[in-house]
């Protein structure tokens, strides 16, 4: 039994050595933020730090807004920093922290995201790999509430999202949660947030904009049914005032089989940057383009 | 709790320190242990189900104990059949309910007659077909005194309950499991280390293999109306190695941590697609379910004797009923009446025991003939494959069809998918190179080093792979 525990315990030491080596290559050099699940969280994040003297107009959102404003390409005169539903409101919210932090200046914030987007709780399947691995930090541990702190602890191996081996792969825990997560609209989480958000807009005199990304026609009745009252409730009315009757809906077969994001979304690129713009008081609105089943 | 999980990998070595170094002093502490890391296991999962599992072994333990005091025949029958009722009745609401209920309603529905459904809304508890079976089987034999009942309660339930079998298997018999609860058992270092390599090589197979094969299975069949003839072909290959690699990797990390604790568990896959003819793939294909049938139902039908009809029928029972058993759809059922097609042409031309050693025994590579032989065997399973994957009846003669069309011989645009080649390749080589053996590291005969880098490839392979999980395919059964 000695020699065989030994042996296990030594082959056990290598290997944890060993195991290591190419996890803190990768994070000397970032590269893992290039390679993960959620790279594109990354390239916001990173984007968010830089002074950016071009454009006064930031994007927010989540990946359907992503497949028209990709972080990665120049979308002038809009600076985006889309990139994941996953991320929740915690996680826009830190990202605009970030971008006011690094002293750019602000006239307006588009929050493009779907009416789904908003029952985020941080509760769900890819929380861990897209909100806890870039954003579990401690540079970021001030601006969480004690709502996203709770929430957080409920997720199981939390901590060790910041372990190397972890952070620089693609695992992450099965997670279902037990909470109740049929909110008819916001959840707590993106309430708070939306008044954070709400707050700097006030503080930094930005003008900020929720808007809504293209859905499916069979996500109409699901739409129609949330409970629009938590707007007036939270006191966010001037936000979404034309939430609702801005969503544009479209025929199923222009989405991809998961009946959200776009099959073709340069398609709706330029139409959704000029009605933007529009709102800030940009160019006027183009028409929008030929797509099967066009619906307002 | 999952094998392929973060829990089980802690649970793991604290079971073992503590069943060897606190537990170790006295036969019934070693027991009593494994018994509550047993029920600790399951509950993990729910532990509401865990009263299932109580009361199944408690049916069996008492059935055992008045069969053993019953001398009178008519007695003994009875006994027996009702722990049968009690026992499959259990396998029969959480497992068959909604099947039947289904079915004859559809039956009506046909008749024009629409009746209102009601299913219960249950979830299928998992492992029940493995254990019920497990118990059942030492009722039998203490039915048919092979087998002398037990009065330790302690030992029975730890048997019925033994967690690296709980889950999926093998369905050891009484026989050989039961016999060890009631001895101490002791440490052997060559066992431990094999035991090791044994559950190394099970979640290479589950991890490296299955999973990576699955994620394309996935993609395959559900969207095979679109995609060419030769992808739906690939996908059937890759099902084939995703269910071996899902099935026998659990096997052989259950079998390896039961070695662990000094237990001796039944092999359960013996190189199953290097199999000359159907029959042989039969014996070597989840052996201890295909025991346990045979035992248990074959030879109590008749077996191979009798006029031809009964031969027929026996063959095509014992194949339903295994189909049926692996799941309540009657894509199970197609799968186990293909195989009994299968199978009968051996069975009556006397051809079903032509290959009972290993394929090229003392050579290195099969000749043309065994070759031929294997490739057609294993392109037959693929084909009963198809059955045991797809949705529905429909769904498997669909896409069957698809298969033999035009794009059959089209060289199908590489989409990532022939990634998982090279993987494939290392699994049958090893297993090839290793076909006489228990397990595919097993008697590693070679210097330190290169031995201990082979552990830490398959370590970090592994690993590597780790981030897509898959659950165990016979978790469901």
């Amino acid at each position: 039994m000695k020699k065989f525990l030994l042996k296990s315990v030594l082959f056990v030491l290598i290997f944890f050595a060993l195991s290591h080596v190419r996890p803190l290559y990768l994070l000397s050099k970032d590269r893992y933020k290039r390679t993960v699940a959620g790279k594109e969280v990354y390239y916001s994040i990173q984007k968010s730090k830089q002074r950016n003297a071009l454009s006064s107009r930031v994007l927010l959102g989540d990946s359907v807004a992503y497949q028209m404003f990709k972080n990665t390409t120049s979308n002038n005169p809009i600076y985006s920093l889309a990139c994941n539903q996953a991320v929740g409101l915690t996680g826009q919210f830190v990202l605009l922290n970030n971008y006011l932090k690094a002293g750019n200046h602000v006239d307006a914030v588009y929050l493009l995201l779907s009416p789904f987007s908003f029952s985020n709780n941080l509760n769900q399947v890819y929380t861990y790999q897209y909100f806890l691995k870039p954003f579990y930090r401690d540079e970021y541990f001030p601006l969480f509430t004690k709502t996203v702190v709770q929430q957080i602890h409920k997720i199981p191996y939390y901590y060790l999202s910041r372990y190397p081996q972890v952070l620089t792969s693609n695992w992450a825990p099965d997670f279902v949660s037990r909470d109740q997560t049929n909110y008819t609209f916001l959840s707590p989480i993106s309430v708070e947030y939306l008044a954070r958000i709400k707050e700097l807009s006030i503080k930094y005199d930005f003008k900020l904009i929720v808007t809504p990304t293209p859905m499916s026609l069979s996500n109409r009745p699901k739409i129609e049914s949330m409970n629009k009252n938590e707007v007036a409730i939270n006191h966010l009315e001037s936000e979404f005032k034309n939430y609702f009757s801005d969503i544009l809906y479209l025929d199923d077969s222009n989405f991809v089989s998961d009946g959200a994001h776009l099959k073709n979304p340069q398609k709706y690129a330029e139409y959704y940057k000029e009605r933007l713009l529009k709102q800030t008081g940009g160019a006027p609105v183009l028409p929008a383009p030929n797509a099967t089943g066009l619906q307002r | 709790m999952l094998f392929n999980s973060i829990a089980f990998l802690i649970f793991l070595p604290i079971a073992f320190l503590l069943y060897w170094f606190v537990f170790q002093k006295h036969l019934k502490s070693q027991n009593c242990f494994v018994l509550g890391i047993s029920y600790l296991f399951y509950g993990w999962w729910d532990w509401r189900y865990l009263s299932l599992l109580i009361f199944c072994s408690a049916v069996n333990y008492t059935a055992g104990a008045w069969l053993g005091r019953n001398v009178n025949k008519k007695g003994r029958k009875s006994i027996l059949a009702l722990s049968c009722i009690l026992t499959l009745g259990l396998l029969c609401i959480f497992k068959y309910f909604n099947f039947f209920v289904d079915n004859f309603i559809n039956s009506f529905r046909s008749l024009g007659i629409y009746l209102q459904p009601r299913t219960l809304n249950i979830i299928l508890p998992v492992g029940i077909s493995f254990y019920t079976f497990k118990a059942l089987g030492y009722t039998i034999d203490v039915y048919r005194r092979k087998l002398k009942p037990t009065k330790d309660v302690i030992a029975f339930f730890s048997f019925v309950a033994f967690f690296p079998q709980l889950l999926a298997g093998p369905i050891d018999r009484a026989s050989n499991l039961l016999s060890q609860f009631q001895a101490k058992r002791t440490f052997e270092y060559a066992k431990g280390v094999d035991a090791m390599r044994q559950i190394l090589w099970g979640f290479f197979k589950k991890i490296v293999i299955a999973d990576n094969c699955a994620k394309y299975v996935n993609q395959i069949f559900g969207s095979y109306e679109t995609l060419p003839a030769s992808i739906l072909v690939l996908g059937t290959v890759y099902f084939a190695f995703q269910i071996y690699g899902d099935f026998s990797g659990y096997s052989d990390i259950a079998i390896g941590t039961s070695r662990l604790l000094g237990f001796s568990s039944t092999q359960n896959f013996r190189v199953p697609y290097f199999s000359r003819d159907i029959a042989e793939f039969w014996r070597r294909w989840h052996i201890s379910l295909t025991a346990w049938f045979r035992d248990y139902l074959y030879i109590p039908l008749g077996g191979s004797r009798g006029t031809r009809y009964q031969v027929i029928r026996n063959t095509f029972v014992i194949f339903l009923v295994c189909g049926f058993w692996h799941g309540a759809n009657w894509t199970f059922i197609a799968w186990g009446f293909i195989n009994a097609l299968y199978f009968i042409p051996l069975l009556l031309l006397g051809r079903n025991r032509q290959n009972t050693g290993i394929v090229a025994e003392g050579r290195r590579l099969p000749s043309m003939k065994e070759l031929f032989q294997m490739t057609v065997t294993f392109v037959l399973t693929l084909l009963a494959w198809v059955f045991f994957r797809a949705e529905s009846i429909d769904q498997a003669l669909s896409y069957i069809e698809h298969v033999f069309s035009r794009s059959l011989l089209s060289i199908p645009k590489d989409s990532g998918m022939t990634t998982v080649f090279p993987l494939l390749v290392i699994l049958i080589v090893v297993e090839w190179l290793q076909r006489e053996k228990q397990h595919g590291l097993e008697d590693l005969r070679m210097h330190f080093i290169p031995r201990w880098s082979i552990y830490y490839g398959l370590v970090a392979f592994i690993l590597y792979f780790a981030a897509s999980k898959q659950q165990f395919i016979y978790f469901q059964f």
